[in-house]
């Protein structure tokens, strides 16, 4: 079973039990977000300790992109920055 | 009001080992794991339908057949994160089907800790650790695309290297900070089932032609037109390399972050978390520490011998000295715009701007806000630790409180409370036995 | 070691009250060592909000203090400039749900007006016309305050430690003290010391010392979220307080959607919220239940919150007196040994003040009358431990 999450809008074809971070990586999008000195969110230490894969599920909140499977509809987007 | 049950957190060789012999001797388990299969790291599977063999086939399928033989007594929760006791020995578990719950002992399984040390332009993207190569490797059935190289030290930097070239992408170059060739007489010391493993990456390696240089350190790492430019040095040669993609690993160290202080249960750590001493020796202490629980608890507990974890143990013990070397990079020589923690950006800069008022473990964290991220510390608190040695002797404190990871308010509120009362937990495991 | 460990005044406990009285003393040009287990800010100052509020203190002693507090401390930011970056003023909100609640906001905005506090109410309303987006529907008026301040008790110890120069020793454990009439000796796990006069600020550590004065610990959990944010998030200008919590210092239960809470935003972008009072209790005492109370009643008042992630939750241990009152001043039958302590989580705002007055107190000028009345002859019957 394959399907499609949209980062940002984008269409991203996943295929069953990848995750959100291994769908978007094969997409070719390996920058998830900027990080508090602008560097690049992304997949760090694969196994959602590092923080560093963090990015925005659509009505849930902050997670990390290594940690969770992806499912048809799912919309995903780079973390916000904080206000100061 | 507790629970009849016992927790063992992370499914892994020792966890669900743990977990087994618990069963066996009577008691009811749950087993919480965030994957959403159990196995742990080591014994991860391919999850996007492909059906080439999997490493480690054999050993996993025993695993499981241990466990599944005990089925009646074990709930196993996948996709779930343990977050944390509280002080009256409550457990909090998120995810798929939340609970808080009242264990009667807790058992850690949750394996090792990665250590990578800073480098300059760690942070880049394509910029990963060996162990997020090889989860990824395992689960995805297919290596990533483009140029790999794999640095930093450790016997892992060859598993993975030798996983890789198996899976149809050998690695452009494997850099050790070590001389492991270089100590014949304790590598033939080793335990044969260890020296088999090993001589079959070294051999998969030499077959593909997979460059290894040992004694080489990468100084660091710059982005250049969409690949990595990795500055090496071996012994004061400096090289550039270009790749796309770079594994670093500075070895395991055990899992010690974020338990209660003084729980009013009993916790007792097993396998890597407790100490790195690899698979086979964490099915071993998965059984030790449940004995070990259940003579704590008062009831009759199964003898166990001691003798396989103690080679083991002398085996890693030799391995470390073949991978012995005087660090992958000296961090005391990292230049100050070196990021140490990624999660708050501080760098050496600020680490070496701290006065003698911030000196305290505890205002290394309040002012200079090393910990105090998201990860909590996990990636920058043994090198902050060991750069302020001199001044303070010891590093900013860990925190012995939960969550063990960041986790949602959502999540936390909709936990279902199962705590006031004998309420069994709903038989709601998500995990098949394939 | 050859130092010279005699000072003009030696202070134990280096918090935000002890690094405050530390300041003003050396100001005076008196010369200070300060001491502490382990640290600066180590336990309450270190673990806390840093809310400078008049709104949520009684009326009375209490307001009167804050509202002294809460100028100098604007003095101590724009003037002498130790608070310079520390210090700010901020809006501040505080919201009703039920009935009691809306009556506790009429008798703040009562007192605020009585008493000519530095607080004004920019507006006072139904919640939809508020300042604040995203409110949850049980949320049904909103007082909002401008003047109220925020300093975190770490940076503040740290900048009147900093800005001091007194001698800081830590760790150093003070096992034992005399006072004589020539002065005081401290014993303590890096050897003797002396001084003058020696104030204790140690907190609830004063019980170890002083076992018979009528402290108890009242700790609070407190829950720390991360940065990350979605794009739904409403940024919050300021501390966002329901009204239970004015009136759950007058201790009335309340249904567990109404728990009393706080959610302040920190510089970071991370959000601090609390918080309970509960009896006892060290930092590492955090309870599940007591933290999913706040947080239900949070995510009622504010539905986005359930979105954030939480990295960090701790019990503040505030210490308390068994009056409501701290004590703060010399001990009647110890001449030289001064006492401040017992602020139950209003020490942040008001360590500003008692610093100058118990500075004043050591050089003898003595302090004003709203001080002097929290003196601790008050407990004329109370038995204090000389060791």
């Amino acid at each position: 079973m394959t399907g499609h999450i949209l980062w940002n809008d984008r269409d991203v074809p996943y295929e069953q039990g990848e995750t959100l971070a291994q769908a978007l990586n094969r997409a070719g999008i390996t920058h998830l977000g900027t990080g508090l000195a602008g560097q690049s969110r992304s997949v760090f230490c694969g196994i959602g300790q590092c923080q560093n894969c963090l990015v925005i599920l659509e009505g849930k909140g902050p997670c990390e992109a290594c940690r969770v499977l992806c499912a048809d509809g799912l919309a995903v987007s780079p973390v916000g920055t904080p206000h100061d | 009001m507790t629970d009849r049950r016992i927790l063992v957190v992370g499914a892994g060789p020792a966890g669900l080992s743990a977990a087994a012999t618990l069963a066996q001797a009577g008691q009811r388990v749950v087993v919480v794991d965030q994957a959403p299969q159990i196995g742990g790291t080591v014994y991860a599977q391919n999850r996007t339908g492909d059906t080439r063999p999997l490493s480690h086939a054999k050993e996993r399928r025993a695993l499981f057949d241990v466990v599944a033989a005990q089925r009646e007594r074990i709930d196993i929760h996948c996709s779930t994160s343990f977050v944390g006791l509280d002080y009256q020995g409550n457990a909090l578990i998120t995810g798929a089907d939340g609970f808080l719950f009242q264990p009667k002992a807790v058992i850690m399984a949750t394996g090792a800790r990665e250590l990578v040390q800073p480098r300059p332009g760690w942070t880049l993207p394509g910029v990963t650790s060996v162990g997020a190569l090889q989860v990824d490797l395992k689960t995805a059935g297919r290596p990533p695309e483009g140029r790999i190289a794999i640095a930093g030290s450790g016997s892992l930097l060859y598993a993975l290297g030798a996983q890789l070239t198996r899976a149809g992408k050998a690695p452009a170059v494997i850099f050790d900070a070590a001389h492991p060739f270089l100590h014949p007489l304790a590598t033939a010391r080793l335990p044969l089932h260890i020296l088999q493993e090993a001589t079959g990456f070294i051999l998969t390696l030499i077959r593909a032609r997979v460059p290894i240089l040992s004694g080489t350190r990468i100084l660091s790492v710059e982005e250049k037109k969409g690949a990595l430019s990795l500055k090496t040095n071996h012994g004061g040669r400096f090289r550039t390399v270009e790749v796309d993609r770079l594994g670093l690993h500075d070895g395991l160290a055990r899992n010690d972050y974020g338990l209660q202080k003084n729980p009013t249960i009993p916790v007792i750590a097993a396998g890597d978390c407790r100490d790195v001493l690899g698979r086979f020796a964490a099915v071993k202490d998965g059984n030790r520490v449940a004995a070990e629980i259940l003579n704590l608890l008062g009831t009759p507990a199964p003898g166990i011998s001691l003798t396989s974890l103690n080679t083991e143990k002398a085996a890693q013990r030799r391995l470390k000295s073949i991978f012995a070397h005087d660090g992958c990079n000296d961090l005391n020589d990292l230049p100050d715009e070196t990021i140490l923690c990624r999660c708050e950006n501080r760098s050496v800069a600020d680490l070496k701007a701290l006065t003698a008022t911030d000196q305290t473990p505890r205002m290394l964290r309040l002012n200079g806000r090393f910990g105090m991220g998201a990860c909590q510390g996990r990636f920058c608190l043994d090198w902050v630790a060991k750069l302020t040695a001199a001044e303070m002797g010891s590093g900013p404190s860990r925190p012995q409180r939960w969550p063990l990871r960041p986790v949602l308010i959502a999540e936390i509120l909709n936990a279902a409370d199962h705590s006031g009362n004998e309420t069994h937990i709903e038989e709601s495991a998500k995990c098949t036995f394939r | 070691m050859s130092r010279n460990l005699q000072y003009d005044a030696i202070i134990a406990g280096a918090g935000i009250i002890g690094a405050s009285i530390a300041w003003h003393a050396a100001r005076k040009g008196l010369k200070i060592a300060i001491i502490d287990a382990s640290g600066p800010a180590a336990a309450a100052s270190g673990a806390s909000d840093g809310a400078v509020s008049v709104a949520t203190k009684r009326p009375g002693v209490m307001a009167s203090l804050a509202r002294a507090s809460l100028s100098y401390c604007a003095d101590l930011a724009e003037q002498a400039q130790v608070l310079n970056g520390v210090f700010h003023t901020r809006p501040s909100y505080l919201f009703a749900r039920i009935d009691a609640e809306a009556e506790a906001l009429d008798r703040l905005t009562a007192m605020l007006t009585d008493q000519g506090l530095p607080v004004d109410v920019m507006r006072d309303g139904v919640a939809e016309k508020s300042s604040v987006p995203g409110l949850g529907e049980s949320v049904a008026r909103v007082l909002e305050l401008s003047g109220e301040g925020h300093m975190l008790g770490y940076e503040a110890t740290r900048a009147f430690l900093e800005e001091s120069g007194a001698e800081g020793h830590w760790p150093c454990r003070l096992d034992a003290f005399e006072a004589t009439k020539d002065g005081v000796i401290l014993h303590t796990s890096t050897g003797e010391m002396r001084a003058d006069r020696f104030v204790l600020a140690t907190g609830m550590g004063t019980t170890n010392l002083l076992p018979d004065l009528p402290l108890m610990a009242r700790s609070g959990q407190l829950i720390i979220t991360d940065r990350a944010v979605g794009n739904d998030w409403p940024d919050l200008p300021g501390p966002l307080t329901s009204a239970a919590y004015l009136l759950d210092k007058t201790a009335q239960a309340l249904p567990e959607t109404l728990a009393p809470v706080v959610i302040d935003p920190l510089a970071t972008g991370q959000l601090l919220i609390g918080s309970s009072r509960e009896g006892g209790g060290t930092e590492e005492q955090t309870d599940f239940h007591m933290a999913r109370r706040i947080l239900i009643s949070g995510v009622a008042s504010l539905p986005a919150l359930a979105r954030r992630r939480v990295i960090r939750v701790f019990a503040g241990v505030r210490t308390a007196t068994g009056d409501g009152f701290p004590i703060v001043g010399e001990l009647p039958d110890m001449p030289n040994v001064f006492l401040a302590t017992g602020f139950e989580g209003d020490g942040i705002g008001l360590a500003p003040l008692i610093g100058r007055e118990v500075a004043g107190m050591l050089t003898g000028e003595g302090a004003m009358a709203e001080v002097n009345a929290l003196s601790p002859m008050r407990f004329t019957r109370q038995k204090v431990a000389s060791q």
